[in-house]
């Protein structure tokens, strides 16, 4: 999974995305990029594992003594925290024309 | 078929807390993205705004659906590491030919999907041979996404097939159908975390248990030599080269020759570069730069791919002990493609097993999902639009791209319960469209570097490049070759390939070639070269520019190859 954050500055120099499109406005996506929604389910289902290695039984004997609902459900925290941080520093737009409100 | 069957894992009722977050997700995905979709570019080709790290991700995401994971974890356990080369040899080049060279022409010529480059450049005939069997093909391969789905679901959580057919379409359509591409784009790349999310923790937990890398490295070459593996057993199997146990070619050096080139070139790039179903998620990006950039960065995640994946299933073969037996050639049988959910069994408490249950799930629906929406978009522009009713306005389209989805969706659960009751009939149909793949690549590659080629050649190229593969598959079903193993695939791919160019060539001498001036972005030498990237490419960093980077993507592979030879 190496190289993901090559590229989320849409049209960054010098590129109309279609030549005879009328003016148009960048508008952030807001709620609508797909990071939020990344977030949301690994954050999410983070939190279960973490909810689940105090309550449920851990089967060590299946992972070879590792408590795996904890570890992964911290890893996949820090994971969403990631790309909170990321969406919140670096937002994505669309091109709106500017005609629509 | 529709029997309550006992499951393979014994799921606790909070397994299904992962399950029901991500499918509210899903779901959400779509409602919101109604409120994006404004007309029909927006539906079917995501209004070409995605940078390239999004499609990158669901550029493999599409390609890692249901056939992919079980398939390559069950060639893993069975056959070990060569599995290996369905991944560095059969994808990775081409992916990067396809970021490279290929992609200005698709996303540069303006076309919204391949076989429209194919009218462009070769006219009707060849036109119509490409998008029917494209969207034949792409009918077929959605069910048996579907009923593979199905059948897993089966053994998993132990709900009937049809229940699992039909709440599974209803997933795929609603997101679809409310979203279109962009939704189906969005899932793509959550579906591709949570398949990480599932698996990465699966294959950790089960190198623990068999003592890290060298534990596993001890068990697989401790294992005793079972049937039908004459071509690497025990510490054989953690050799990628030569990969006899793939080709089932009996000398080493025609093994690699078989692999490099009929796997290598003829097949995957014949796979990679012409199949819209890939392409697709490369034209609904930004850019040309973040078109080529594409493929290239999904070329990162899918070189490592196959450690989450092929390790797993050979780990389940090393210590499950249903398998353990079954490879030896003394226990019961078993099915190579439930291995991963065999070793979820043995190394997974539970809520990990809902985690895992989730990315297995999320896995098919992306394919199938993949499978649709290129379907529809070939349905919309390229048969009905072109051929049906022209110039009507694009409300009008926009609402046949959804009645396509649906119907497509209604037809898969039917391909799906056809699958079940005639695997045979399925493996052969599936078997044949693949052979679509090689002459489109002859003929695409041909058609972009050979201005002179005729549309005539164009069809006629495709065709008997596609019977020839026909005919040599027929051949080796009759016995008259007797190719074991992928060798006869490979073959065909092989053979096809040249049929195509010798065809082509000939055929060209006697037919009127297009006006030049019809060619303009659709053969290299016709095309000013600064159609075929943007201006500002140069502004850019060089890892953020497509060369470069897949330059490096190349090193990798090349790299893993020695690696792990």
């Amino acid at each position: 999974m190496a190289e993901q954050p090559i590229d989320n500055t849409p049209s960054a120099p010098a590129t109309p995305s279609t030549p005879i499109a009328p003016t148009t406005h960048k508008q952030s996506l807001g709620a609508f990029d797909v990071r939020v929604f990344i977030a949301t389910a690994l954050g999410l289902i983070g939190i279960f594992l973490v909810i689940c290695s105090f309550t449920a039984d851990q089967s060590l004997e299946k992972t070879g003594g590792v408590n795996a609902n904890l570890w992964t459900g911290l890893a996949l925290v820090v994971v969403a925290l990631v790309f909170v941080v990321w969406a919140r520093f670096k937002p994505m737009y669309e091109d709106v024309p500017d005609t629509q409100s | 078929m529709l029997t309550l069957e006992g499951t393979i894992i014994d799921v606790a009722w909070f397994d299904y807390v992962p399950l029901v977050i991500y499918f509210v997700l899903v779901i959400g995905i779509g409602v919101l993205g109604r409120k994006h979709v404004s007309n029909a570019i927006d539906f079917l080709l995501s209004g070409r705004s995605l940078p390239a790290w999004v499609t990158g991700l669901a550029f493999i995401s599409a390609n890692l659906g249901a056939v992919e994971i079980m398939g390559m974890s069950a060639t893993g356990a069975q056959y070990g590491l060569p599995t290996m080369h369905y991944f560095w040899v059969g994808a990775i080049p081409a992916m990067l030919f396809l970021g490279v060279v290929m992609m200005p022409f698709y996303y540069g010529s303006k076309v919204r999907s391949v076989p429209e480059f194919m009218y462009k450049r070769f006219g009707v005939p060849a036109h119509l041979v490409n998008s029917i069997s494209f969207a034949c093909a792409q009918l077929l391969i959605a069910g048996v996404n579907l009923y593979l789905l199905g059948s897993i679901v089966q053994a998993m959580l132990g709900w009937p097939m049809w229940v699992t057919l039909f709440v599974a379409a209803l997933i795929v359509l609603s997101y679809i159908t409310l979203g279109g591409l962009s939704a189906a784009i969005y899932n793509e790349v959550l579906q591709f975390f949570v398949i990480v999310a599932g698996l990465l923790p699966l294959t950790l937990i089960g190198l623990n248990r068999i003592g890290g890398w060298q534990g596993f490295v001890a068990k697989v070459s401790a294992e005793p030599c079972g049937p039908g593996q004459e071509y690497g057993c025990g510490a054989g199997q953690l050799q990628t080269w030569p990969g006899q146990a793939l080709s089932g070619f009996p000398y080493p050096w025609l093994s690699v020759v078989g692999i490099v080139f009929g796997l290598g070139f003829v097949l995957s790039f014949g796979y990679w570069t012409t199949n819209f179903v890939e392409v697709q998620r490369a034209m609904a990006s930004n850019s040309i730069r973040s078109a080529r950039l594409t493929p290239i960065i999904g070329s990162f995640p899918k070189m490592f791919i196959p450690f989450i994946v092929v390790i797993p299933g050979m780990i389940a073969a090393a210590i499950v002990p249903e398998l353990i037996s079954y490879k030896a050639g003394t226990g019961a049988e078993v099915q190579w493609n439930q291995s991963l959910i065999y070793l979820m069994r043995d190394v997974l408490p539970n809520g990990l097993l809902g985690l895992a249950v989730t990315g297995l799930l999320a896995a098919f629906m992306a394919g199938m999902a993949a499978n649709i929406s290129a379907f529809n978009t070939v349905i919309t522009y390229d048969i009905w639009e072109r051929y049906i009713q022209k110039d009507k306005d694009d409300a009008y389209y926009l609402k046949l791209g959804r009645i396509a989805t649906v119907t497509a969706t209604i037809v898969a659960i039917g391909t799906a319960f056809i699958a079940g009751s005639f695997s045979n009939l399925m493996d052969y149909l599936q078997t044949l469209f693949g052979f679509f793949n090689a002459p489109l690549f002859a003929t695409f590659l041909l058609g972009m570097l050979w201005k002179r080629m005729s549309p005539t050649a164009g069809w006629v190229g495709l065709v008997f490049g596609t019977l020839s593969a026909v005919g040599v598959f027929i051949l080796n079903q009759t016995g008259v070759l007797d190719l074991p193993g992928q060798g006869s695939a490979f073959l065909a791919a092989a053979t096809a390939f040249v049929v195509d160019v010798v065809l082509s060539v000939i055929v060209t001498q006697f037919t009127a070639p297009k006006p030049e001036s019809e060619l303009v972005g659709f053969v290299y030498s016709l095309t000013p070269k600064s159609a075929l990237q943007d201006p500002g490419n140069v502004k850019y960093p060089w890892y953020r520019r497509p060369v470069p980077l897949a330059g490096i993507s190349l090193v990798f592979v090349i790299a893993l190859n020695f690696v792990f030879a």
